[in-house]
């Protein structure tokens, strides 16, 4: 904590130094419009931004109560605290700094069916069990970049990390412990009125786990290795900590070319790839790796950032892609006390697919700018694991729209917005045997299953309000809520409450 | 962009994951075999997996042999089965050959021959 109160001061007095006009940054900064023309990824893409130096620095509380968990194996509620800290510095013409800084604490209610920290990226090979219960977290994350053009030449050298720790006070106890760090070089060329930038990153991911049961009257659940779609590596399930010991060792890499215009206003495309693989290993049994998952992503997408008189507009055509494949090692009898992988085979295999449109619009009136932004896609799931055989399937449409209205009043600037959208199920297949299932288990991926096959609506409110306080110094007050309705499920409630000082 | 996209295939994957397994009876006394069938619902009696848990019945056996499909992997195999030999007297037999988690089977290959040398019970 003290070292991030550190570098936290360091980012601010850095800032301090080149504060700029802060009424317009301010009131661009609420242009859904201008944000569509943040590149991704790139550390250096920044350079040619509509942004001059900043720096944010805010508080914020973050929450979430589910009737019906779009992942139980991330709770059904959440309340975090976050501290976060981000700033720009254009050190001259040529080259700048970015950097942030982002601390948070909180809780995750009822999670249940994993006891690894970042489910999303990790399952399906998780440690689970079917008690769960809160789990505290806390996170650090530094990121910093430098960037700087030379003619028509740019580039940039950025890193990031982040740290997180997950445990629990009552049995099951699982503490993970995650480390995360990447790199990354952007290099690129000014020709004409467009810029076409390479970025290539490479990062390394370690998680240390461990579930233990301190009851003396013995375990009151059995933990399970989960290899997918309800099966699990038998081998080591149970209470016995020894068996509860694993880490995660994982590392990859990524690719991404975009080519953007000079100027905020014109055409844009982005095309990106990224290789990921993570052993999981038995720290107990000589860390045997017993499971491997390589996950690959592609990308692309393709925009206009335009503007016709009072009317501005971005329109972006988007497709993601990403695919999951899960071996299983075959580990000898660990004669004499050491454990050996005899071999390995693909037994899981996942691919979703994301396609769709966003846009926005935004027109400018003397009393204010009118903001509309529509978004349709098409989504894709598809899973099976080998033997023996199970599959999970399912594709739906979503839509969603949001208007709102800016206002620069004297020395305030207001801005709210209404979301409304809506998820139709399309298809769906769940195939898991009885054979080789434990019930509990495939009443978990069932009622998983029914949650992302349902139809549901959502609605959402966002205000904000900013004071500027002098001509640098700026106060802000951002609150948004979002529900989902579900059809015979309950609803699911989100919110975002954040204070932040910004000059 | 593409080199990106092969590297997560860059670790040796086997193909196949299913191995079929002959079993072999081997017995004393070297009269003809007829069949030989294993009861499932004796709990001593295993073909399984050590690793994924799952236990495989024992088919029937025609003559001295039978052949079963499993996925590859480490394997605990005994039962006690009744033989019936050609000239129509029967015999119960017992396996134990890879009983335990310190005795057990590697079954690896596409194809694996086991060979099972009971002791007669009775």
């Amino acid at each position: 904590m003290r070292r991030l109160l550190v570098i936290s001061f360091m980012l601010l007095s850095i800032a301090a130094v080149d504060a700029q006009d802060l009424s317009s940054r301010r009131m661009a900064r609420q242009s859904s419009v201008l944000r569509a023309s943040e590149i991704d990824g790139s550390v250096a893409a920044y350079l040619y931004g509509p942004w001059s130096s900043y720096t944010e620095a805010g508080v914020l509380l973050k929450g979430r109560d589910e009737k019906a968990p779009e992942y139980v194996q991330e709770g059904n509620g959440e309340n975090l605290g976050i501290v976060d800290i981000r700033t720009l510095v254009r050190m001259d013409s040529l080259s700048a700094v970015r950097g942030s800084v982002r601390y948070s604490n909180g809780l995750r209610r009822n999670v249940c069916w994993n006891s690894s920290s970042d489910f999303r990226l990790l399952y399906p090979y998780v440690m689970a069990d079917s008690i769960g219960g809160n789990l505290s977290r806390e996170q650090y994350e530094f990121s910093g970049s430098y960037a700087a053009r030379r003619g028509r030449w740019h580039y940039g050298l950025g890193a990031q990390y982040r740290a997180l720790h997950e445990y629990r006070q009552v049995d099951p106890r699982p503490r993970n412990i995650v480390s995360d760090l990447s790199a990354s070089a952007s290099a690129g060329y000014q020709f004409g009125g467009s810029v076409l930038d390479l970025t290539v990153s490479y990062r390394k991911y370690v998680q240390s786990q461990n579930v233990d049961f301190f009851n003396e009257r013995g375990a009151n659940t059995t933990e399970f290795h989960f290899t997918g779609l309800g099966s699990h590596f038998y081998r080591y399930m149970g209470s016995n900590s020894s068996l509860l010991q694993t880490r995660y060792e994982g590392e990859g890499v990524s690719m991404a070319a975009s080519i953007f215009p000079v100027s905020v206003y014109g055409f844009r495309a982005r095309l990106a790839a990224s290789s990921f693989s993570i052993a999981h290993c038995l720290t107990n049994q000589s860390d045997v790796p017993y499971t491997y998952l390589y996950t690959r992503t592609l990308s692309a997408s393709a925009g206009h950032i335009g503007h016709d008189g009072d009317l501005s507009y971005s329109i972006d055509l988007y497709g993601d892609l990403e695919d999951r494949r899960g071996t299983e090692s075959v580990i000898d009898n660990g004669g004499g006390g050491y454990y050996a992988e005899l071999m390995h085979f693909k037994m899981y295999s996942a691919t979703s697919v994301e396609g769709g449109l966003r846009g926005a619009f935004e027109l400018a009136r003397p009393y204010g700018t009118w903001t509309v932004a529509p978004s349709a896609c098409y989504d894709r799931f598809f899973s099976d694991y080998e033997y023996p055989y199970r599959k999970m399937m399912f594709s739906d449409f979503r839509a969603s729209i949001e208007a709102g209205f800016i206002k620069d009043w004297k020395s305030w600037i207001f801005s709210g917005s209404v979301a409304g959208g809506c998820v139709k199920a399309l298809s769906d297949e769940l195939e898991i045997p009885d054979d080789y299932t434990i019930p509990e288990i495939k009443d978990a991926y069932e009622a998983l299953f029914a949650r992302h096959t349902s139809d549901l609506r959502s609605a959402g409110l966002r205000l904000y309000a900013e004071k500027m306080l002098s001509r640098r110094f700026s106060l802000g007050l951002d609150a948004s809520c979002k529900r989902l309705f579900l059809s015979g499920a309950g609803n699911s409630d989100y919110y975002e409450l954040s204070i932040s000082v910004n000059f | 962009m593409l080199l990106v996209v092969a590297a997560g295939c860059s670790k040796p994957v086997e193909d196949n994951i299913y191995c079929d397994v002959t079993l072999r009876l081997s017995l004393p006394g070297g009269k003809e075999v007829a069949s030989m069938t294993v009861n499932p619902a004796l709990r001593g009696n295993m073909f399984k997996n050590i690793n994924t848990g799952i236990n495989y019945p024992y088919p029937e056996f025609v003559g001295d042999v039978c052949k079963m499909t499993v996925q590859k992997g480490v394997y605990m195999i005994a039962f006690d089965g009744d033989v019936v030999y050609s000239d129509g007297t029967s015999v119960l037999v017992r396996f134990t050959g890879y009983n335990s988690l310190s005795n057990v089977r590697n079954l690896l290959e596409d194809e694996e021959t086991v060979e099972l040398s009971v002791i007669v019970l009775r």
